[in-house]
């Protein structure tokens, strides 16, 4: 698709409370004075969009930069270090590490704008790797100094969003399509189709009950951060939603099907939590098992067990 | 019906049990019927004999526009009529309100700050136009919990979704267990307006026995993570889950109600909504927000007087029943039933491509919202606008002033119910609003 100015450039006017049959006064067309000052030049070149984009990437405005890498920063550590990431205006708070973001700016740059260079600079970083309990030494009086975690003495616990919950629960039943590109599948009407949730379709008129219930942003809007809700909705997608029952099948099937019960519960725990199962819950587990279900239960109780690990709170965290 | 008692101890700490008002509260529930894109005070509540006069003439206080261009006076399109014995006002087209007109305040001096839905709209339901601010029935849930923890305490029903769409219901700062359960109405089996609500895999036991389990991983998992208090949330949002599938599987199904009664509300959407409305309150649930319709069915720019009197004849017999029920249920004195939308419309046509269109434009200056039930002064109108129903001019009642007086009949001091966020306390009404002591009984 390739964009081309029309034979005769629309004068711009202001359209009054944003409606275009009140048009106001005439506006030149060039960077908004606000970001460039008055100086800022008249765009000259047809519609003025090479001009535009070429001033927005200009070396000598800073803004650019420092809106996208506090936004990487944002989507790694769960919390910007500019905090209103839409707004750089005056009126907002000053960054706890504005020098932070302007060092890593100056990097960001000197690699040639890599994002790939400046993932691996923030992850590299040891700021990064730390995990969300704290050095226990310090855990007391810093929860008392700075309990937002604004000085990232700590990470913060991570709750999985959406498409991180939906791949990661495809990924363990051993059945998420990694392969990329192609045409967006409906989710609703096919809950169990393996592909990532990126490629889920999404209907802008009628965002599917599902996204909706896990914060997914509006298709409408510029969104600078999803909602963080905690609702029933979810847990009930959890305990009864055709997809996760599907998984948590796929997840038993898979564990060490021919093995002893003891040893399945292992390899689900060692699945899904990364860790061994301690002998109180191997027990409780056992125990769970043992149990004859009631009329009526149509699942198998491995594959109970498998829904039951997966609604866990270990499992929706990252520490 | 309310949630057994067993229940209640055993949740005490949950974030939804129900808390102390800050004085002896006149109600306990609302009841939001929200009519979504602006309806017109002078057609529905706010009669205008000087503008009927001069209809199709132009005004002489000049051209009363705010964002479109608008032409001459366009009288009230509906006869209006004195109901009751108070003599209260009401179009004709609303009669079935009408017939409860002693019971009911009408504010006529309500007035907003911008003529534009999704600010007004977030005004409204927030307290604040644009930034991301808690709703009136999330703070209304965070100061007094919800009296039925196996149901949400704040239910939001639309057919679709209004303009500002969730930042309506949005908790906004406050936990997300106080954001508005948003239920798409235009479906009507409980199995469809709640997603995943039933589960065809288990019996009800075993599905229990299965949340024990996860439960027990939860609050060993808890045990060394006290400073995360997203995972108590998460255990709670589980067990709420859990009993919404048989407390909602009754309390949404509307055909569990006898013929005569549906037949009262009628078998409509809007008849649905405010059935499902009544059913809620009946159990406990602390807010209920009906929407007319998707995006601002009220929105009547052109050709008002059939737009109105289609929507008019929606809600007003539905209206009517919701009235009935709750006054012999003995409902009526513990729930405020607010009627209205985010603002009102001019009084003068608006003018479609330079010509009249027989509808009118929005107008913040000046509207009207309906009040009924515990501690409203019934048979009364409040305030005033001036001889057009252009603007407020008589006690002039702002939506911060709205909300105060809202939370004054919850027992809730405005200026008290406040959030710690981002370095000072927030409240609804921000830094305004006055109680409307005048309207209270």
């Amino acid at each position: 698709m390739v964009v081309r100015d029309r034979e005769a450039i629309v004068e711009p006017k202001i359209f009054v409370r944003g409606n275009p049959s009140n048009p106001g006064a005439p506006v030149e067309r060039r960077f908004p004075t606000l970001l460039g000052g008055d100086a800022s030049k008249r765009f000259v070149q047809g519609s003025g969009r090479l001009e535009l984009a070429r001033a927005i990437v200009d070396p000598s405005n800073p803004l650019t930069d420092r809106v996208w890498v506090n936004r990487v920063w944002m989507h790694h550590f769960g919390e910007a270090l500019v905090t209103s990431p839409s707004d750089f205006g005056t009126r907002t708070e000053r960054p706890v590490h504005a020098e932070l973001l302007d060092h890593l700016v100056s990097a960001f740059r000197r690699d040639g704008r890599s994002l790939k260079a400046l993932h691996r600079r923030i992850l590299m970083s040891h700021t990064w790797r730390q995990d969300s309990t704290g050095d226990t030494r310090t855990v007391e009086l810093a929860s008392t100094i700075d309990p937002d975690l604004s000085l990232l003495w700590k990470s913060r616990r991570r709750r999985l969003d959406f498409e991180t919950m939906r791949d990661a629960t495809l990924a363990v039943a051993g059945r998420l399509e990694t392969r990329g590109g192609g045409r967006p599948v409906d989710l609703s009407a096919d809950p169990s189709a393996p592909v990532r949730t990126l490629y889920g379709l999404v209907d802008r008129q009628n965002l599917p009950g599902m996204f909706r219930a896990f914060d997914f942003a509006s298709p409408d809007v510029s969104v600078e951060r999803r909602p963080r809700t905690m609702v029933a909705q979810q847990a009930l997608f959890a305990l009864n939603s055709p997809f996760m029952i599907s998984q948590a099948q796929s997840l038993a099937g898979r564990c060490a099907p021919e093995a002893d019960d003891a040893a399945r519960v292992r390899e689900l725990v060692r699945a899904v939590w990364l860790r061994e199962p301690t002998d109180v819950e191997t027990r409780r587990m056992l125990d769970y098992l043992a149990r004859p279900a009631d009329a009526g239960t149509t699942l198998a109780p491995f594959d109970r067990l498998a829904l039951a690990l997966l609604a866990s709170n270990e499992w929706m965290y990252v520490d | 019906m309310r949630g057994d008692d067993a229940s209640v101890s055993a949740d005490a700490a949950s974030p939804l049990a129900p808390k102390s008002p800050h004085f002896p509260a006149r109600i306990r529930h609302v009841i939001h019927v929200y009519l979504n894109g602006g309806p017109s005070q002078v057609d529905l509540f706010d009669p205008k004999p000087d503008l009927a006069r001069l209809d199709g003439q132009p005004l002489p206080a000049g051209n009363l526009s705010t964002e479109r261009a608008t032409g001459a006076a366009m009288g009230g399109r509906f006869p209006f009529r004195k109901f009751g014995e108070s003599g209260l006002e009401f179009a004709e087209v609303l009669s079935g309100l009408g017939r409860h007109a002693d019971d009911l305040c009408v504010i006529r001096s309500m007035h907003a700050n911008t003529p534009n839905h999704e600010q007004s709209m977030r005004l409204m339901n927030c307290g604040h136009e644009r930034l991301s601010r808690p709703s009136m029935g999330a703070w209304m849930t965070y100061g007094l919990g919800t009296e039925n923890l196996n149901l949400p305490g704040f239910v939001v029903m639309c057919p679709g979704l209004p303009v500002a769409d969730v930042s309506n219901w949005r908790s906004a700062f406050l936990p997300g267990i106080y954001q508005g359960t948003h239920l798409d109405t235009r479906k009507t089996t409980v199995a469809e307006l709640i997603e995943n609500v039933r589960n065809e895999r288990f019996a009800a036991d075993d599905q229990r026995r299965m949340l024990d389990l996860v439960q027990s991983f939860n609050r060993e998992h808890q045990a060394v993570r006290q400073d995360e208090p997203e995972l108590e949330a998460r255990i709670q949002a589980f067990e709420l889950a859990y009993r919404m599938q048989i407390e909602a599987s009754d309390a949404f199904d509307v055909t569990r109600e006898s013929a005569e009664v549906r037949e009262r509300y009628g078998d409509t959407v809007h008849g649905r909504q405010l059935l499902t409305a009544r059913r809620l309150i009946e159990r406990g649930v602390r807010v209920v927000q009906c929407y007319h319709g998707d995006v601002q069915p009220w929105d009547s720019h052109n050709n008002l007087a059939d737009e109105h009197r289609r929507l008019a004849g929606e809600i007003d017999r539905p209206l009517d029943a919701l009235l009935t029920d709750l006054k012999q249920m003995g409902l009526f004195d513990e729930t405020l039933v607010l009627i209205g939308g985010e603002f009102g419309r001019t009084p003068s046509v608006e003018l479609v491509n330079g010509n009249p269109g027989g509808g009118r434009d929005h107008n913040h200056w000046g509207f009207s919202v309906v009040l009924a039930g515990g501690g409203i002064r019934g048979g009364t109108a409040y305030g005033a606008t001036d001889d057009f129903g252009y603007r407020a001019v008589e006690n002039p009642v702002h939506i911060h002033d709205l909300h105060a007086t809202i939370l004054h009949l919850m027992g809730l001091d405005h200026t008290r119910l406040t959030f710690r966020h981002a370095g000072r306390d927030y409240r609804l009404t921000d830094l305004a609003g006055n109680v409307v002591r005048e309207i209270l009984a």
